[in-house]
């Protein structure tokens, strides 16, 4: 039997750089085929929802421009294949409940789909239409989650809610602010009022929402959805140009916007995040935050430090 | 009643810049060459108004109206309504402004317009060319393609401008009750613009509040 001549110095090199980006190609798909959907339950049902979810304003609201509502169903398309579930909009958002309907029966059939929206209308008469209005546009059953948008006229809309509770044609009951507005109405509600999911605004720069709403939030038993992450991108904005700290990797981090977002759902009273996008490439990159450690107490104190000092 | 407590400007206006200019877009190619005929409807009354005469100002009241008319049904409540929850809304108000152009322009004939070297009246002549036919190629210029301009009795800023300017020309007493939804909507155009990064837009508020300081300033000489 012949034996092979010893390797010369380029070509062990170029077998040793084989074998390492194939261990590590094999480590990341291993990691990824392991790292299972991150999931909060609901406080009051134990239902589980994937950490990141997904907002409509703006994003969706594209009119009937029938290039743009089709790159919209593709956005909607990645969002479900990497595991999404929540989706939440607004009559006050234009057309995106009409897109988001569009999008949804064409990737029919969904299973794993959470469907929240509002009412929006100073006139208590009016809310029963424009949610039903707001389920035809969707071209759903039913609800899952209805959310009165920035309490307007929160106390007649919320009766009808609870009606519609009684009768099973919604699950959950919610409230919605934003950019930290009408805080002590919005914590009054959430003492007195028997209602499910609070929404508001938090992020890495924005960290009212852990003074009195979110523990507020854990006190009650509500679930709590996120809204504006990235501050309508103004986070990118002042951080892109900077570089991720090298010790990201210790929560399986690869980008800004998992950054911010796996610093929000970390904190343990947060049940889900709803970043907007109109892009795939943003959506796969949102939706990766949803996978993966998420920071402990000290990781989350040493972002905070990471992103004061830039 | 409504709370605006809530609310920012922003809030007001949630649609990106893309999709308000491929609104636009769309639009535009949609209607084209309509803009061909509007600008030289515009044309018309602008040559109208630079040599009065009787019956003048009923033609350019009632082309006013059209063109009111027009942005209301082609813009607000057909296009822009599919992004923006209060296009109803502004298609409303631009019809009353019609209606208002066709009451006091054409059935009461209280249009007279009168250059006769007045800075009001040359002022007013310089907002409506500027609207008619200055105002695509500025906006050209901001970067946006020809397809993306504001036309006049087909968009609402020039509308409003160029009504501005034939109000400015107006002799004898100032109606002030054609000039209120002109100067909301002076104030509307500047909050969608701003956010949207759209700074030419900005020439319908500045137009507007000259067109409040010269009306002022003559209600106050005629005092």
């Amino acid at each position: 039997m012949r034996i092979q001549p010893s390797l010369n110095r380029r070509a062990f090199l170029a077998t040793m750089t084989a074998m390492f980006g194939a261990a590590s190609f094999l480590q990341s798909i291993g990691r990824s085929a392991v790292s299972p959907l991150l999931t909060r339950a609901i406080p009051k049902s134990g239902e589980r929802l994937p950490v990141i979810g997904m907002g409509s304003s703006i994003t969706f609201n594209v009119g009937n421009d029938r290039r743009a509502r089709n790159s919209r169903t593709d956005v909607l398309r990645a969002f479900f294949d990497k595991g999404g579930g929540l989706i939440d909009s607004s009559p006050m958002y234009g057309s995106s409940e009409a897109v988001i309907g569009g999008g949804l029966g064409r990737l029919r059939p969904l299973s794993n789909i959470f469907s929240a929206t509002k009412v929006w209308t100073w006139r208590a008469a009016a809310g029963p239409a424009q949610m039903e209005k707001s389920r035809r546009l969707w071209g759903i059953d039913s609800f899952d989650l209805l959310q009165i948008h920035n309490l307007v006229s929160w106390e007649a809309h919320l009766e009808t809610l609870l009606a519609m509770k009684a009768n099973k044609r919604i699950r959950y009951i919610g409230i919605t602010t934003s950019h930290g507005r009408r805080h002590s109405e919005f914590i009054r509600i959430m003492e007195t009022q028997p209602i499910d999911f609070v929404q508001f605004s938090y992020n890495i720069i924005d960290r009212e929402a852990e003074r009195r709403l979110l523990p507020m939030a854990a006190e009650r038993d509500l679930a709590v959805i996120i809204n504006r992450p990235f501050m309508r991108g103004a986070l990118f904005d002042r951080f892109k140009k900077h570089p991720l700290p090298p010790w990201v990797g210790e929560f399986e981090c690869t980008n800004w916007a998992q950054f911010f977002l796996k610093f929000i759902v970390s904190n343990p009273a947060v049940t889900c995040a709803i970043p907007a996008t109109s892009r795939i490439d943003h959506m796969r990159e949102n939706m990766g935050a949803a996978r993966g450690r998420l920071p402990d107490q000290d990781m989350r104190a040493r972002m905070l430090r990471y992103v004061s000092n830039l | 009643m409504f709370d605006l407590r809530g609310y920012s400007l922003s809030d007001f206006f949630l649609y990106s810049p893309e999709t308000y200019y491929r609104l636009l877009e769309i639009y535009n190619l949609d209607l084209w060459p309509m803009q061909i005929a509007a600008v030289v409807l515009g044309a018309v009354l602008i040559g109208l108004a630079s040599s009065p005469g009787p019956g003048r100002g009923r033609i350019i009241a009632a082309g006013l109206a059209a063109s009111w008319l027009s942005v209301a049904y082609a813009f607000h409540l057909e296009r822009y309504a599919t992004i923006h929850f209060a296009a109803w809304i502004f298609g409303a108000f631009f019809i009353v402004q019609a209606a208002l152009l066709l009451w006091v322009g054409v059935v009461r004939n209280q249009m007279q317009l009168n250059l006769g070297g007045e800075f009001a009246g040359r002022t007013g002549l310089g907002f409506a060319a500027f609207a008619v036919f200055f105002q695509p190629l500025i906006e050209r210029l901001a970067g946006r393609t020809w397809s993306e301009v504001d036309v006049f009795a087909l968009m609402p800023d020039p509308t409003v401008i160029a009504t501005f300017g034939f109000l400015l020309m107006m002799v004898g007493r100032i109606e002030w009750k054609l000039l209120i939804i002109p100067f909301l909507w002076s104030a509307i155009s500047a909050a969608a613009a701003w956010p949207m990064g759209a700074y030419e837009n900005l020439v319908t508020p500045v137009g507007g509040a000259l067109t409040f300081a010269i009306t002022g300033w003559k209600s106050i000489r005629a005092v």
